[in-house]
């Protein structure tokens, strides 16, 4: 499922992702299948802000972080979420 | 190969605080035991200083129709059937009820060798025969200090590696890189599992290097052995992040296993700002060279 695809709540973290900042990345850990990814520190970033808020309101809170426009990260933004949830890391 | 006498003696050793006790009426299994876990008995050291946090009791014990059987540190009973088998089984009841009784003190324990080199430990991580114990010996030859080679304990502080100094085991192709193990010929070779026939202890590594063991030093820097090692070829030594060593350092560590979020939050204090590096090891000086311009780089290690 990619981002368009989603009809009402934004892009939300599964409760049982742990997310550990380790030096500048972070890793994912997967509680459901014991899977363990290693992201860089923006992705981490972007993960922290997947607490079911609205597609666009995501892209404008990630863009704030780093002083840029929400249209400067919005493809970032989407080709991320859609490798979270090509891993099943998103409700 | 039996020498039980029917009688079941006691041999006692101390690991950061946890006292290890191994009963076996075999007194050759106690004296190899003894071999691998010497500088336990004779330290006598407590991290405490008011007696054990912890016991570890396993038990050996040869049967008279030439079984063995083995009591893990749990109470689980295995028997084993072939003469020589039972000290590879009791070293993993050992290796394992410690790891255990280490964790409920608050140290975890990481399966990686540890050398010290101007004050900072120099951890070594690879699965077996990767040639995690060759490059810990031909570190102490150049006169870096023992930390250890089995397991890296990490202190509950999260900043320090502990000494573990259990004998080296070492295999019969070592015997060819460093001639100053030419003594080892002279002795019985052993099935101590994984291939390796002889434990040498910290004082022999002493007498043959000038090795002297260490403890409580902080951690300076991360080396993931990958790959089998290539005889006549460059090492390869490349930086990585801190979240790819510690994804390397989590599959080695026994307690990710039952408490995996624990260990994952730890890791980071351990790792902080330390440098790893991905290693695939050849030539055994050139590797060694590669280690140390590493973990010695100027920015890296004070001192």
């Amino acid at each position: 499922m990619t981002i368009d695809d989603r009809p009402s709540a934004g892009p939300t973290a599964r409760r049982d992702v742990t997310l550990q900042r380790v030096g500048r990345e972070a890793i994912l850990h997967d509680g459901q299948n014991g899977q363990a990814h290693v992201i860089n520190g923006t992705a981490a970033q972007l993960w922290e802000l997947c607490d079911g808020r609205p597609y666009d309101e995501l892209v404008a809170a990630f863009g704030a972080v780093y002083g840029r426009a929400p249209a400067a990260v919005a493809d970032d933004v989407r080709r991320t979420l859609d490798s979270f949830g090509a891993l099943g890391l998103l409700i | 190969m039996s020498s039980s006498d029917g009688a079941t003696a006691v041999a006692r050793f101390e690991i950061q605080g946890i006292e290890l006790i191994v009963r076996s009426n075999d007194r050759l299994i106690l004296s190899r035991v003894h071999d691998t876990y010497s500088w336990f008995a004779a330290s006598g050291r407590r991290v405490t200083g008011h007696g054990p946090l912890a016991t570890v009791e396993v038990a050996c014990l040869q049967e008279a129709d030439g079984d063995a059987i083995i009591v893990d540190a749990e109470g689980r009973v295995t028997t084993w059937a072939e003469a020589d088998q039972p000290l590879v089984g009791l070293f993993d009841a050992i290796v394992a009820g410690v790891i255990g009784a280490l964790s409920r003190t608050g140290i975890l324990a990481i399966h990686a060798g540890v050398v010290v080199l101007n004050g900072r430990a120099i951890l070594i991580a690879g699965r077996s025969g990767r040639g995690k114990t060759t490059l810990v010996l031909g570190m102490l030859r150049r006169g870096l200090d023992l930390l250890s080679d089995e397991l890296a304990l990490v202190a509950a502080d999260d900043q320090t590696i502990l000494a573990y100094p259990r004998g080296l085991h070492v295999r019969p192709a070592a015997l060819g890189l460093f001639p100053e193990l030419a003594f080892l010929a002279e002795t019985e070779p052993y099935d101590l599992g994984g291939g390796s026939e002889w434990s040498v202890a910290p004082a022999a590594l002493g007498r043959a290097f000038g090795t002297r063991v260490r403890d409580v030093i902080p951690l300076g820097a991360i080396i993931l052995l990958d790959g089998d090692p290539v005889a006549d070829a460059e090492p390869d030594l490349e930086p990585v992040p801190q979240a790819i060593a510690a994804m390397e350092l989590l599959r080695g560590t026994p307690e990710a296993s039952w408490a995996f979020d624990e260990v994952l939050a730890r890791l980071p204090r351990t790792i902080g700002g330390v440098p790893c590096a991905r290693l695939r090891s050849a030539r055994l000086e050139d590797t060694i060279d590669a280690v140390l311009d590493f973990a010695a780089g100027p920015t890296r290690v004070a001192g």
